[in-house]
């Protein structure tokens, strides 16, 4: 019996084996469905989005080339699906392009123009809803920019792998994260420092 | 000083806080070279503008590290598990 943790025999999942394939889900729903959730905002749409996912996976198998890892491959296709949703709703983030660069810090001759202050840590500890504040400051990003920051600082994925899930090069996902950190920061700042 | 801030810094080699800020992101995954990221630690370490913007940014980061855990619906796996089932895929 495997338990969650142990590594995927990527073997017996191309080969079609059913408990590997049972394992694979038992191992990446919860991780695979905070994401889509994150990028669509939705549970019943994240959850049906999260199972259209396993399946679209066992059903193209035989285009897996090994050039990543396994579930790089699996959540780039959750990523696209969760992209299709938002798409087909047409439903609009808060937030554009344009309102994120306004988010980052304006720099005269090299240096800032706007001094920060660092946040008091008694007064972040006392927050208390802090993850309420941070989920509804990510949920209005751009699309793009909640995929990336959910992947790379909340579930921690290497940015390498963040970028191969994307389908960007590091460098543009390095950019893509430090913007989406930066317009946070904004974001966060009005409300812990008030 | 505005105008002096910027000469005096190219002659003593030293990054401006827009430099630092757009290499922030390696910065505090320490995926810089060593020496670049020494100098950048040395200007931080005597600028407040930047220590203060490090401090939230690194202050956001965090606040995203906790934010991990949400509540998953009920039965997610098992749910799954049955979609699969019915459509051939698990036993
Ligand atoms: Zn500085």
């Amino acid at each position: 019996m495997s338990q969650p943790g142990d590594p995927l025999d990527v073997d017996a999942l191309l080969a079609g084996d059913a408990t590997a394939f049972e394992q694979l889900v038992r191992q990446e729903s919860p991780r695979l469905f905070r994401v889509i959730n994150r990028v669509v905002n939705d549970e019943d749409e994240a959850e049906s989005l999260m199972q259209e996912t396993f399946l679209q996976a066992y059903q193209r198998l035989d285009t897996f080339r090994r050039e990543s890892k396994f579930t790089t491959w699996l959540y780039a296709i959750g990523i696209n699906l969760a992209r299709g949703s938002l798409r087909k709703s047409k439903r609009l983030s808060p937030l554009d392009e344009a309102a994120v660069e306004r988010m980052q810090p304006d720099f005269s001759g090299g240096m800032y123009v706007d001094q920060a202050e660092s946040w008091n840590p008694h007064r972040l500890a006392e927050l208390s809803q802090r993850r309420e504040l941070v989920h509804q400051a990510i949920a209005q990003l751009p699309d793009d920019y909640r995929a990336i920051v959910t992947l790379r600082d909340i579930e921690e994925l290497p940015t390498d792998e963040v970028a191969r899930i994307l389908e960007i090069s590091n460098g543009a996902a390095r950019v893509r994260l430090h913007r989406a950190r930066q317009a946070l920061r904004k974001l966060l700042d009005s409300h812990i420092r008030p | 000083m505005r105008l002096v801030a910027p000469l005096m810094r190219k002659m003593m080699d030293e990054p401006s806080c827009q430099e630092v800020n757009q290499f922030l992101a390696d910065y505090v995954e320490d995926n810089l070279d060593a020496d670049v990221s020494d100098r950048y630690r040395k200007h931080v370490a005597h600028c407040d503008c930047c220590k203060a913007y490090l401090d939230q940014y690194q202050g956001t980061i965090d606040l995203l590290h906790d934010c991990r855990n949400c509540d998953l619906p009920d039965d997610l796996v098992e749910h799954t598990l049955e979609f699969l089932k019915e459509r051939g895929v698990t036993a």
